[in-house]
């Protein structure tokens, strides 16, 4: 019997069904031709596939990450988003909606979010007064959250672009603010928060729960509390920084 | 929720940029470009249909967008020296992987698409067929016509080194 090359590529691909299946396997068997057609199709879809397979063993860069999540698929986007849908500012009841210009809402909208931290902050493993070096935040005089510990050295040294497998902290995304600035988003175990660079410490103005909708850790970790998005979004000048930005940054101290 | 779905396709979204545009920069721009269009479009998107199919669909029509302005534009594609970027380890695997490469980026753009989603991916004729918006015959033709240049454009890589 006959194949077309078509069919032979097909039952290479496992595409063919009974009985036309059983009759190519058959003819396969008894032709050596037939075989080494078949064999070639299958060692160049191995071959095809072994020479992109390594792209998924690649981490995901943390901007693509970003795009995944809607909050902060394109800040621009995000803010026209809001600019279409006013409701979500507690304040916009009274604004006609087209006309608000979307940047001034949020430095009130920065305040809600700081303010909804507060109540998150739980936990020996996050706030430690004792003065040992388990914690990773403490409280300076004014009460503001400042990075301590092992999240401080993360946020000093680790980058984005260049996860630490060993480091309990995983940087988000980091970016240059419109007060001049660095500021850096992050995430330790189910708690996700920004930290901005202030003198040689790194204040935390939010910090909250890692959303948990999935219940599962390691993609929670990817999910961004709105808290934290809102916060970015408060501060961003530009875009986040890619892996070379960050690195300059990290040689100057995260000084500017 | 679509954005953690999405989020989870996201590798294999990567991996077929790269196939069909062999820049990483690229590739991951493009990634960038459709799952924002994707969101922005979710209301398009069927549940209970393959969200995997309704993605590659996407970052089709955007790199044949992308092309097309290129084209416009007079920008030379030239592909990379390196396609790989994982380091250059000299085995024979890797001569291979870079040779497929290679040869990938001299198809043309729709015999690539086709290897990049059957071969690369891993869907089935059907899915393809949809992904492109053909009768899965026309598919499987393509894709015969797809490999048979493939493999002449490897066998004559070899023949130079």
């Amino acid at each position: 019997m006959k194949f077309s090359d078509e069919i032979l590529m097909a039952y290479a691909d496992g595409e063919l069904d009974e009985p036309q299946r059983g009759a190519v396997e058959a003819a396969v068997r008894a032709d050596p031709a037939l075989a080494a057609i078949v064999d070639g199709h299958r060692a160049l879809r191995a071959d095809v596939f072994a020479a992109f397979a390594g792209v998924l063993d690649e981490p995901v860069p943390p901007p693509l990450q970003a795009a995944a999540a809607p909050r902060v698929l394109s800040l621009d986007a995000a803010r026209n988003a809001r600019a279409r849908a006013p409701a979500a500012a507690p304040e916009a009841a009274t604004l006609p909606g087209p006309a608000v210009a979307p940047r001034s809402a949020w430095p009130q909208w920065g305040a809600l979010a700081a303010t909804l931290v507060v109540g998150v902050l739980v936990g020996s493993l996050w706030f430690d007064g004792s003065g040992t070096d388990s914690g990773f935040v403490s409280a300076d005089a004014g009460g503001r959250m400042l990075a301590r510990g092992q999240l401080a050295g993360a946020l000093s040294r680790q980058l984005a672009s260049d996860p630490a497998p060993n480091s309990p902290v995983r940087i988000g995304l980091s970016f240059a603010t419109r007060d001049g600035g660095y500021c850096r988003s992050f995430s330790v175990g189910a708690s996700a928060g920004l930290a901005c660079r202030d003198g040689d410490a790194w204040r935390i103005p939010v910090l909250s729960e890692a959303a948990t909708a999935s219940g599962d850790y390691r993609q929670a970790a990817n999910t961004t509390p709105e808290a934290v998005l809102d916060a970015i979004d408060a501060r961003i000048a530009g875009q986040a920084m890619n892996g070379a930005a960050e690195r300059a940054a990290r040689e100057r101290g995260w000084k500017r | 929720m679509l954005a953690n779905e999405l989020a989870a396709l996201l590798p294999r979204m990567r991996r077929f940029a790269r196939s069909i545009t062999f820049h990483r920069e690229d590739a991951d721009d493009l990634v960038q470009v459709a799952m924002e269009r994707a969101l922005g479009r979710s209301e398009q998107y069927t549940q209970g249909t393959r969200l995997d199919s309704w993605l590659f669909r996407i970052i089709r029509n955007a790199w044949i967008d992308e092309v097309r302005s290129r084209i416009r534009r007079d920008d030379i594609f030239a592909p990379e020296e390196e396609g790989e970027h994982v380091g250059h380890d000299g085995t024979e695997a890797h001569q291979q992987r870079m040779a497929v490469q290679k040869a990938m980026s001299l198809l043309s753009e729709e015999h690539r698409i086709v290897v990049a989603l059957v071969l690369v991916d891993g869907l089935p004729y059907k899915e393809a067929a949809e992904v492109l918006d053909i009768p899965i015959g026309t598919l499987t033709s393509r894709l015969a016509r797809a490999r048979d240049a493939l493999q002449k454009l490897l066998s004559e890589e070899r023949a130079v080194t």
